[in-house]
């Protein structure tokens, strides 16, 4: 196999642009800060010589201080003021810098019980610095103007050593334990406050995971450290401080594991992961983070696993989930000429890996499109992309790749739209809380499942923009919209369209927009499905609207009903003005339109004017005659033929008036009937004229009332 | 003693009166008669009867052909689907003998327009199954109607019919939207997994929830399906039953819930698989396909698959497949559908006996919705209103076909009166925009104003959602 070849499934690679540094030399050691970010190449000689590599080239500086012996351990303050550096056992060195040039005054700090064996240091802030020893941690103040160092605070502890993480500002201790496996953690905040966690112990035999079976116990040695430092890693993945432990493998248990413990509310620890590492494999191992996932480096074979412990893959047990790789182990991408896995290569957190031998300093990231290759769940895919920091175009090249371009199963696309969906249920829900001003629930698939007290997580809040949201805007524009424009695909697009719907309604989402229900209905239409259309109203699986009753209007012509389904949704809208609109558009309908419109004043007057508008466009070949003679021969029509019908339903049980053109007036008379009577009666009370006195009027009224109030 | 009878099924022939021309061969004529016990002259004779009204009617009005002919003891009702292709069914006229002997006929207790409307459906229903008659040679097509009226007939329950029976209508089973989509995410998950499904049909508790057919077929589908087969094998399970013996719905090996009604009804048996019956879509656009007519059933849920029959080879294998998709998904559903009934029907159904009741029907969907019937199995005893008062409810529906119109009639119903004098019937019909309602209120010490209160509340509860001019 070709390197070419081999370089093509590499899913990681290191940065183009590593920064460089003075490399380790008999006489250079390098140092790195990670709080800071400063490379130190401490050179000896007659003086010491120190390089500082910043962030960027004008952040480095070089400046020249007095041999006292080799250099352990080099830190610069937060604003670079202070230089503290240890060069014996039990006392730290502090040079304070002026315009990147120390100081001649030095002041030397030693530890609190004078020989006690310093592990290190870590600054706090630009004020205030922390001591790790044997017996105690210790905190102190720096007063840069007067150059004067104080203890704040001291917590006597013993330890075997310690890791810090700045971001956190987390310590964590080796305490011991009957195994050397009790660990605690502290968080140091202003003014040497310390949060003293809950200690944790780290269970001796690797617990048995679903995946692995332990046989028998292992013998664990007291006097052996159950776990180094160099294994631990303290660090922030998903948004909470999480304990990464790389357990190696024991007589008995199986395989390397990287247990991974979860910080919560600065309070308690406890074991949420672990990463089953391949079988069977051990040796040289070192972790990294880029972008939540973790990486594990294995040193010894020279490839990488990948894994991610949001992913709702894998198995759990509740308390636990266990997660495997999420690809085949593969290494990072050769370059030319330049040997990776080298034993120079150092790994901080998150994603740094130091080439001390060279002088070089990478970031390592992620290949998306060739992870996007890589993965044969095309659920697990969207989920594995919509938590990483990408490229919204990744995303919606998936779904165009599932859903247009690929002939997927179409179970694999409702489990995608279900995957979709419960992510935007997140969204929104985090929206609602951020406008609320509540406190943010947000939990990935997969500590949905295995967390069950979710109170937990709920103090969790971080910044939800660089996440993808694929609303119903992405997908409508992304997938809908181009398989409506493959005619072949229009029977799979109803499908889609109704289990989107669905989908959204399992997860809460009401608020479906018009344009979603818009597209069905179209497709529907266009597929002649009109019976199928019908029955999806008729559940009312579409959100009554306006303009929905717009779309199914003109469809009348192609499917009567859609009439009905139109008005019965405008009724519901209580849109009456439409509905007289619509009902006088067609012929003899007047009455229906009376009919409906007697519930209010306000209706009546505006259907009044509307009506005395339609009857002054209406030809009609008898209307020479003047309005009120010809409501006067109506009046006497309608009167007689009702006196008819009182007679004759004396007599008989059922009578029911088989031709009603004697009963009724034509839709002409009605008109105007009725519009004057409207105005007539409208005008009277304007003037305070007493309607009741005319006589003429009152026959009306009665008559109007007979006709059209029959209640 | 009075004696009364009720309305029931004299004879149902079918006849082209272009074959058996020659004297002597009038016989041929005859496709289908029904009893069949009928001795040969009887049925020329009736034949040659309905022959010759149908000729002599034709004389006064060529384009109309005579719908129903009225005599003191029998009625007759003819329908003409297809030229030379006659229908006829003839109904005895239910009488009451007194005690003194006198024997009075009660012609107007028959309803013509509910049983040609129940003519016209059995027409097209065994179309369904046979294509049009014309289609047939003869041979073929007097095996088919024999075949297919054998089972028919039995299940017509001529004393039974109602209002009902003229609408032919669908009943549609009331759910939630997410339900509904449950359901139809089902259905469409069957259809991807099983592409040679063209259409099919979901119903539960004999109501229909989809259909993937167009509407005039959905209803025959749904009208033969419910009446000829659902119905049949309740009412066979709940004797079972009754005996102690019911057959277990589980079947011993698989431990599921579903069954093939249609088709491999036993997927243990290595006996050669029955052929499901095959069903002709799509005559009422010109079409004639040929689909098999599979049915699965699980616990309430009944599912139709139509097949194309050219495409198509279905072997154990692929049944016993969609035995294994469709058996926990419709187990579960149907487990969703029954948690929301019970709880929708609690809230929403009064079934107090004195209450108002309704018939709603809409003409452009079908839908079909009754709270006069306790089922909508036909059975005696299953109108909870006098059989005078669902007459005069067919009167109103007759009476006004086209526009919109309110009547409230007010029956004296002799039997409560004698009870407690004052009751009273009242039969209100409403009609709008395509869609008919019917009230029934039966009401003592009938005060017009509470009767119209009564009627508003109806209305408003059971009509809120459509556009209803009250």
């Amino acid at each position: 196999m070709s390197t070419t070849q081999n370089a093509e499934l590499c899913y990681l690679k290191l940065c183009d642009n590593p920064r460089t540094f003075k490399p380790t030399a008999p006489t250079t050691n390098v140092f790195f800060d990670n709080t800071n970010g400063q490379i130190f190449s401490v050179e000896l000689g007659d003086e010491t010589k120190i390089s500082v590599k910043g962030k960027t080239d004008e952040d480095s500086f070089e400046f020249k201080i007095k041999d006292k012996g080799i250099v352990k351990s080099i830190k610069f303050s937060p604003n670079n003021h202070v230089l503290a550096l240890q060069r014996s056992r039990n006392s730290i060195e502090f040079i304070t810098m002026i315009n990147q040039m120390p100081n001649s005054v030095e002041i030397v700090q030693h530890s609190k019980g004078k020989n006690n064996k310093i592990y290190g240091f870590e600054w706090v802030n630009n004020k205030e610095i922390v001591f790790i020893t044997e017996q105690s941690v210790e905190i102190y103040d720096i007063d840069v103007k007067n150059m004067y160092v104080k203890l704040i605070k001291s917590l006597s502890i013993n330890s075997h050593w310690f890791v810090y993480d700045y971001k956190t500002k987390l310590l964590l201790l080796s305490t011991g334990g009957n195994y050397n496996n009790i660990l605690q953690p502290l968080q140091l905040q202003n003014c040497g406050e310390i949060n003293k966690l809950s200690r944790f112990e780290i269970e001796l035999f690797t617990a048995s995971s679903p995946m692995s079976i332990v046989a028998t116990s292992p013998v664990v040695s007291p006097t052996k450290l159950l776990v180094l430092e160099e294994d631990v890693v303290l660090t922030y993945v998903y948004h909470l401080p999480r304990i990464l432990i790389i357990r190696h493998q024991q007589r008995g248990s199986s395989s390397t594991q990287v247990i991974v413990y979860t910080v919560y509310k600065y309070k308690t620890v406890k074991r949420t992961h672990t990463l089953e590492l391949a079988d069977k494999i051990d040796g040289k191992f070192a972790l990294n983070i880029v972008d939540n996932l973790i990486l594990v480096h294995h040193k010894t074979s020279k490839t990488t696993m990948i894994f991610d412990i949001n992913l709702s893959n894998d198995s759990s047990n509740g308390i636990i989930s266990y997660k495997l790789p999420l690809m085949e182990p593969k290494p990072i991408r050769p370059i030319e000429g330049y040997e990776t896995y080298s034993s120079n290569w150092v790994m901080f957190e998150p994603d740094i890996i130091i080439d001390v031998n060279k002088g070089l300093l990478f970031t390592i990231e992620l290949d998306i499109s060739i992870i996007m290759q890589q993965f044969r769940n095309n659920r697990i895919l969207f989920e594995f992309l919509i938590l990483r920091n990408i490229e919204r175009e990744h995303v919606l090249s998936l779904l165009r790749r599932v859903f247009i371009e690929e002939a997927n199963e179409y179970v694999e696309m409702i489990q995608l739209i279900e995957t979709i969906n419960f992510y935007y249920e997140q969204y929104l829900n985090y929206q609602v809380q951020i406008n609320t001003g509540k406190s943010v629930k947000l939990i990935s698939l997969s500590e949905y499942n295995t967390v069950q007290d979710s109170n937990e997580l709920s103090f969790v809040k971080y910044n939800y923009t660089q996440r993808i949201i694929v609303d119903q805007t992405t997908l409508y524009n992304t997938v809908f919209i181009q398989l409506n424009e493959q005619k072949d695909k229009h029977t799979l697009l109803v499908c889609l369209l109704m289990e989107y719907v669905k989908s959204l309604l399992d997860h809460n989402i009401s608020e479906i927009e018009y344009f979603i229900y818009e597209l069905l209905i179209k497709t529907l239409i266009f597929q002649k499905q009109y019976y199928q259309l019908h029955q999806i109203l008729q559940y009312y699986i579409v959100h009554d609207s306006k303009q929905i009753a717009c779309l199914l209007l003109p469809l009348e012509k192609l499917y009567p009903p859609a009439y009905q389904l139109a008005l019965d949704m405008l009724n519901r809208l209580r849109a009456s003005d439409e509905i007289n609109h619509i009902l006088l558009y067609k012929p003899n309908n007047v009455i229906t339109t009376l009919r409906t419109n007697t519930k209010s004043d306000s209706a009546v007057r505006s259907l009044s004017r509307k009506l005395l508008q339609l009857a002054s466009h209406t030809s009609d070949s008898t209307s020479s005659i003047e309005p009120r003679q010809r409501i006067d021969s109506a009046a006497s029509s309608i009167a007689d033929s009702r006196n008819r019908n009182m007679d004759t339903g004396k007599n008989r049980t059922i009578d029911i008036p088989r031709n009603r053109s004697d009963v009724l007036l034509s839709e002409r008379d009605r008109v105007v009937f009725y519009s004057v009577f409207m105005f007539y009666s409208q005008y009277c009370k304007q003037y305070n004229f007493n309607l009741m006195r005319d006589q003429k009027c009152l026959k009306y009224i009665e008559l109007f009332e007979n006709l059209f109030q029959p209640k | 003693m009075t004696v009364k009878t009720e309305i029931s099924l004299d004879s149902f022939f079918i006849f082209n009166p272009n074959l058996g021309l020659k004297e002597g061969e009038e016989e041929k004529k005859i496709l289908y008669y029904y009893p069949k016990s009928t001795d040969l002259k009887t049925k020329v004779r009736n034949i040659g009867l309905s022959e010759a009204i149908f000729n002599f009617t034709r004389t006064f009005n060529p384009d109309q052909p005579c719908e129903v002919l009225n005599t003191l003891k029998i009625r007759q009702i003819y329908y003409n689907p297809e030229p030379n292709i006659y229908l006829v069914l003839v109904l005895k006229v239910p009488f009451c003998r007194t005690v003194d002997g006198d024997v009075e006929y009660q012609s107007d207790h028959i309803q013509t327009e509910i049983y040609l409307s129940v003519l016209k459906q059995m027409y097209r229903e065994c179309i369904l199954f046979t294509s049009p008659f014309s289609c047939l040679s003869h041979n073929q097509l007097v095996m088919q109607l024999d075949t297919f009226y054998e089972k028919y007939l039995p299940t017509l329950r001529i004393q039974n019919c109602d209002i009902m029976d003229l609408f032919q209508g669908i009943h549609f089973l009331p759910l939630d939207k997410s339900t509904f989509l449950h359901i139809h995410s089902c259905i469409n998950l069957m259809q991807a997994v099983f592409p040679f499904i063209k259409y099919s049909m979901f119903l539960c508790h004999e109501q229909l929830v989809w259909s993937g057919l167009d509407m005039e077929d959905t209803q025959l589908v749904f009208r033969y399906l419910v009446a000829n087969i659902l119905y049949p094998l309740l009412d066979s399970e709940t004797i079972q039953s009754k005996e102690g013996s019911a057959l277990p719905r589980i079947s011993s090996s698989t431990n599921n819930y579903g069954r093939f009604l249609t088709g491999a009804t036993n997927l243990d048996s290595n006996l050669e698989l029955e052929t499901p019956p095959i069903v002709h879509l799509h005559h009422h656009t010109g079409l004639d396909e040929k689909y098999y007519f599979v049915i699965y059933n699980a616990l309430s849920i009944t599912v139709c698959l139509f097949i194309p029959v050219e495409t198509t080879i279905l072997s154990l294998d692929t049944y016993k497949r969609l035995d294994v998709f469709l058996s926990p998904k419709l187990t579960s559903l149907a487990s969703e559908v029954s948690s929301y009934t019970s709880n929708s029907n609690i809230s929403s159904l009064d079934n107090s006996s004195n209450g108002p009741k309704f018939i709603y029907f809409n003409q452009l969907n079908l839908a079909m919705k009754s709270s006069i019937h306790n089922n909508y199995r036909k059975s005696n005893n299953n109108i909870s209103i006098d059989p005078n008062v669902m007459r005069i409810l067919m009167d109103i529906k007759s009476a006004n076909k086209y526009e919109e119109f309110y009547i409230v009639i007010q029956h004296k119903n002799a039997n409560l009166i004698e009870i407690n004098g004052k009751s009273i019937t009242e039969v209100i019909g409403k009609y709008s925009n395509s869609r008919e309602f019917y009230i029934v209120i039966q009401h003592k010490n009938a005060n017009l104003i509470e009767i119209n209160d009564e009627v508003k509340k109806i209305c408003d509860s059971q009509l809120e959602n459509i556009f209803f001019c009250q």
